[in-house]
């Protein structure tokens, strides 16, 4: 990994690579709690990228930081060849929680992350059509997203972070607090999405089918911060939820976790 | 409604009638059937008692309501002017203090040594009862009108920069990170967050502010001041005419109703239409 060569390969031109990525967050009792120990990560240009682990391990603060929203403490990353502040990451962020305004129609809320970038108001104008064309709610343009079901509202959320048109999707938790039918519609569309923009996507969840039937790798973090496992899904797509063989990946997955809590329990 | 009347007649027909009337008509069970009531039970008290020196019935508390607002007293001064000197004083006290509300409101929330030392007085400032306030601030600072309005800003601030600190501690903290995700300016992010987020707390503050500041005003207008209802009150009172206190307080509730359904209320659903 070392040694790679990154700009040789053509493939690899926009990855992203994180060296050496340490956070400690100081709680208000003194206390230091380690949420990232000095983890290297490496995702390809247009992959599906997932961070899986228990509550309270740190995928959400990788993505802040990949978000620029908060500082890290210790690393270096590196995007398309070069080094990069994460502030100046192109990225989109999709939230556990739709994060919209109320008080702003849905057409408002995507329009929002445009105001401030260098767009004339027709190129915003077919911005947002655009979005909200993909994520399938073109007619709800106007409404205000209380009047919208759970699933809608996150739809409002991917269009509007696919309205910056960033080159990686950061997606923290997105589909956890929706019921699973919902939920399961939510990741064809977005793997639809992810097929026709070829985008890369780098997603968080503590839920092992859901990292199985999107992922094309996926990285374990444990509570320590630290990484210890990594794996390549190679499934054939379309998959199936239910499809036997993605359960059987699953179980085998989930066996290394639970042996390697266990172990890092019994220290 | 599809050919709009553009005269100002027709304006005020269109924009403000027409949605109080619509609003009486969808609201026919809440809004005229509780007045009815209390209307018919008035009347049956009244005309049990049958004293109108100690209850007036209905009828002629209506009647001394339209002869106080249209027949000047000895000063040339008709009841309407009376709730009107009232009502610019409750009007200006009430403002300022919505003005001190929301500065020191954010500033409590924004600047956390403010906080902890305010939230320690405003219990103080809450539990000191108006009386005291409004004879202090008129004993100091004259009984005219300066007096008053000092004793109601006292009087009504440490509520309303209760409510508003509490609203600006309320705001949504994954909405700020969103925003800083999405690289949001910081005028980016008081103009579509923290404003709106503060709207709705604004508009409860002013109500509540509006009520304490009504009765305060009345207080020290009763206590101190020739003129304004409060110092009506205390004139026909000590002279024993319950229909004019009376007529007199149902002009002043009138006019409450009116600014509550014909301002207050439409700008609110105007404004709060993103609820659901």
């Amino acid at each position: 990994m070392v040694n790679r060569t990154i700009a040789s390969e053509g493939d690899d031109l926009m990855s992203i690579h994180v060296t050496n990525l340490s956070k400690t967050f100081t709680e208000d009792e003194g206390e230091e709690l380690v949420v990232l120990d000095d983890i290297d990560v490496t995702v390809g240009d247009g992959e599906f990228y997932t961070v899986m682990g228990p509550s309270g391990c740190g995928k959400s603060t990788l993505l802040n930081i990949l978000a620029g929203t908060i500082p890290m403490d210790r690393g270096e990353i590196e995007y398309a060849g070069s080094p990069i502040s994460p502030t100046d990451l192109p990225v989109g962020y999709v939230f556990q929680e739709p994060r919209l305004l109320n008080w702003r129609t849905v057409g408002e809320n995507v329009d929002l992350v445009l105001r401030e970038r260098d767009l004339s108001k027709s190129q915003r104008e077919e911005r947002i059509v655009d979005v909200l064309e993909m994520v399938g709610l073109h007619d709800e343009r106007e409404s205000y997203p209380l009047r919208l079901s759970g699933g809608m509202r996150q739809r409002v959320g991917i269009a509007r972070a696919l309205a910056v048109d960033p080159s990686i999707l950061l997606m923290d938790e997105p589909f956890s607090s929706l019921d699973e039918l919902t939920a399961r519609n939510l990741r064809d569309d977005l793997l639809d999405l992810w097929k026709s923009t070829e985008k890369t996507i780098i997603f968080v969840t503590h839920d092992i089918s859901e990292a199985v039937y999107l992922s094309e790798s996926v990285t374990f973090l444990d509570t320590r911060g630290r990484i210890f496992h990594q794996s390549e899904i190679e499934h054939d797509r379309p998959r199936e939820p239910d499809d036997p063989a993605l359960l059987e990946t699953e179980a085998a997955l989930m066996k290394t976790f639970f042996d390697h809590m266990a172990t890092i329990q019994s220290v | 409604m599809a050919l709009k009347n553009e005269s100002l007649g027709g304006v005020i027909r269109d924009d403000v009638v027409e949605p109080v009337l619509r609003r009486v008509r969808e609201n026919l069970l809440q809004t005229v059937l509780p007045i009815t009531v209390l209307l018919v039970i008035w009347g049956g008290v009244a005309s049990y008692i049958s004293d109108p020196g100690t209850l007036p019935g209905p009828l002629i508390t209506f009647e001394q309501t339209y002869y106080l607002t249209f027949t000047e007293d000895p000063y040339g001064l008709t009841a309407l002017d009376h709730v009107r000197v009232t009502f610019v004083r409750a009007i200006v006290a009430s403002v300022l203090v919505l003005l001190l509300s929301v500065v020191f409101g954010i500033l409590m929330a924004v600047v956390k040594p403010v906080g902890d030392s305010l939230v320690n007085f405003l219990p103080l400032g809450m539990t000191v009862p108006a009386v005291v306030i409004i004879l202090l601030s008129l004993v100091w600072f004259g009984f005219h009108e300066s007096g008053l309005i000092f004793a109601v800003i006292v009087a009504a601030t440490p509520f309303g920069v209760i409510n508003m600190w509490q609203g600006a501690r309320d705001v949504n903290i994954g909405l700020l990170e969103m925003a800083h995700s999405f690289d949001a300016s910081n005028r980016m992010i008081w103009r579509h967050i923290y404003i709106p987020h503060l709207l709705p707390y604004l508009f409860g503050s002013y109500r509540y502010i509006l009520g304490m500041v009504w009765k305060v005003t009345v207080l020290g207008e009763v206590f101190g001041l020739s003129d304004g209802l409060g110092a009506m009150l205390r004139t026909h009172f000590q002279f024993g005419n319950i229909e004019i206190v009376l007529g007199y307080l149902m002009l002043f509730v009138g006019i409450v109703l009116i600014i509550e359904y014909v301002f207050l209320k439409p700008l609110e659903d105007h404004l709060f239409r993103w609820r659901t």
